[in-house]
């Protein structure tokens, strides 16, 4: 059975999700010796890269936008993320991890994954680093009243039968993206893969909560674009909290919703 | 042994408990058509009402509840009226929603089961206790009574003689065993909590590990970030041709505390008819 990981990176004039995913990559590479397979629309050094396998797409025509935050910084642009859905066809691999370019692994607790029996693991919990922060239980569900929420960051599946469906529902999800945020209770107009992945997941489901699927081997920690990104050196992150408190982690894995700060620091890194 | 649902319905001013029992006890029937439901209320039930219960008795003796605007406390007599041994005793604005008649073999293992913690809609247990500050400040056992079992045997004699003493003399025992804060009115669920905690009975009736309870649609233990009064009026909910119940689009199971008077409606007891 082959196994990888599977990355998309489409970018606008506020992220170079590319440069990310090859940064990303050459962690994945790095502490879990996985192969890493890039998705985009866009263009790639095709000389030097962190990639085993490119498969170029046609970029997507959406007029969605959203606010990208560096720390106090806002910047209005395109986002294009309405392809996750494709990954049960694209990837070449029989075993696949999905993961954000904005999320960086720093261990190699995920290939854990490669040894349980389950189709399908996702996060439902996420962990803010400041673990006094007001957003984990802010963000437990995909809105006050509605279903509990579950993370599209990182996840794993393996093709089955009932993954294609899963995968299928998402897609639909997405093109009937009104309606559903209506039925959920969704406030935001925006179609975001999280609150597909939960209502796609929870209609699977039978509309019940169950055993079904099970959690990620690692849990989801993460810092806001509210948040700044200081450093990255020997494997270690630097933060500056949106309450002006710094922190560092080392070796643990972490979803930097800060793309324009985390791109800053590959600049640097480079 | 003889075994039954009881539902206790006294005539109010601002509700229709008739209706909702009768709702309460179609959903019943719906799933268990077996199972037997015994009506008690001192209303005049009416004839097209009379069938949906297999017995309608009255209610005995002085009304505990005549100053009340609340009429519970009559419910402590539920105990001599029941026409069953086992009884399951369920509010009238529940709804059965599934097949729970596996509950009996395990509720057989008690002689008195109250549960002391109970779901959202959204399966999660309950964690806030906005509303059981009387409980908590007296550490009090969190008993609900709304879904409870018991089966007529000498212990519970003893214990629901003593459930009357506490509702008839709910003034000295409240001042005695509320003092940290009281509830100047008595509901049922405070008087079989000091008659649970007086006797000692924690770890008798209540279970840690079952599942043996119900869906608590009280807005404020439904752990939202907003301060909601009335669930209806904001969350989707539909029955549908089978029985389904979906609120905020989860389907619920078991036992459905829906507590808003306004979320039964004509529509949906003709369709659970």
């Amino acid at each position: 059975m082959s196994k990888g990981v599977l990355l998309f990176a489409h970018n606008n004039s506020t992220v170079d999700y590319v440069k990310q995913a090859d940064f990303c990559a050459a962690q994945i590479k790095k502490h879990l010796n996985l192969p890493v397979c890039l998705i985009t629309s866009d263009k790639f050094n095709e000389d030097k890269n962190n990639f085993n396998h490119v498969i170029v797409v046609p970029k997507e025509s959406t007029s969605q936008t959203k606010s990208y935050h560096d720390g106090n910084q806002r910047h209005k642009d395109i986002w294009s993320n309405h392809s996750r859905y494709t990954a049960y066809t694209l990837t070449p691999y029989d075993e696949t991890i999905v993961m954000d370019t904005d999320f960086i692994v720093a261990n190699n607790n995920l290939n854990k994954v490669f040894e349980s029996n389950e189709d399908f693991l996702i996060n439902y919990k996420a962990q803010h680093i400041d673990f006094d922060s007001r957003y984990t239980e802010e963000m437990k569900y995909v809105s006050d009243t509605g279903i509990e929420m579950c993370w599209a960051t990182v996840f794993y599946f393996k093709k089955t039968e009932r993954t294609k469906i899963l995968f299928e529902l998402i897609n639909h999800i997405k093109n009937q993206w009104d309606f559903y945020r209506f039925k959920y209770q969704i406030t935001h107009p925006n179609f975001r893969n999280d609150f597909a992945f939960a209502i796609a997941i929870h209609m699977i489901n039978d509309f019940e909560k169950t055993a079904w699927p099970k959690q990620l081997p690692s849990k989801l920690f993460y810092v806001t674009d509210r948040d700044g990104v200081d450093s990255f050196q020997d494997n270690k992150w630097t933060f500056t909290f949106e309450s002006g408190l710094k922190a560092q982690i080392k070796g643990i894995n972490i979803h930097i919703m800060n793309k324009i700060g985390l791109n800053k620091i590959i600049d640097q890194y480079e | 042994m003889s075994r039954g649902f009881v539902l206790f319905v006294q005539q109010n001013n601002d509700s229709d408990y008739l209706k909702q029992a009768v709702a309460c006890s179609l959903s019943i029937k719906k799933f268990m058509p077996d199972e037997k439901v015994c009506l008690i209320t001192d209303i005049t039930v009416p004839a097209d009402y009379q069938k949906h219960f297999d017995y309608i008795k009255d209610i005995p003796g002085d009304d505990l509840a005549q100053n009340s605007d609340w009429k519970v406390a009559n419910r402590c007599k539920i105990y001599d009226i029941t026409p069953f041994n086992e009884t399951i005793v369920l509010d009238v604005d529940m709804l059965v929603l599934e097949n729970i008649d596996h509950w009996w073999k395990q509720l057989s293992n008690y002689e008195l089961y109250y549960t002391n913690k109970v779901k959202t809609y959204r399966g999660e247990w309950a964690t806030s206790n906005y509303y059981r500050r009387v409980f908590v400040e007296n550490s009090l056992p969190n008993v609900y009574c709304g879904f409870h079992y018991f089966k007529k045997c000498k212990n519970n004699n003893k214990f629901f003689e003593l459930l009357k003493d506490i509702v008839v003399n709910y003034e000295v025992y409240s001042k005695r065993f509320t003092k940290y804060k009281t509830q100047t009115w008595c509901s049922m669920d405070v008087a079989t909590a000091i008659a649970i905690d007086l006797l000692n009975l924690q770890h008798k009736v209540f279970s840690d590990y079952s599942n043996l309870t119900f869906t608590h649609m009280k807005p404020r233990i439904q752990n939202y970030q907003s301060q909601m009064n009335n669930w209806t009026q904001h969350i989707d909910y539909n029955l549908n041709t089978k029985n389904e119940l979906f609120v905020g689009n989860v389907k619920q199971k078991g036992i459905f505390h829906y507590v808003e008077d306004n979320f039964l409606t004509e529509q949906m007891l003709e369709q659970l008819q």
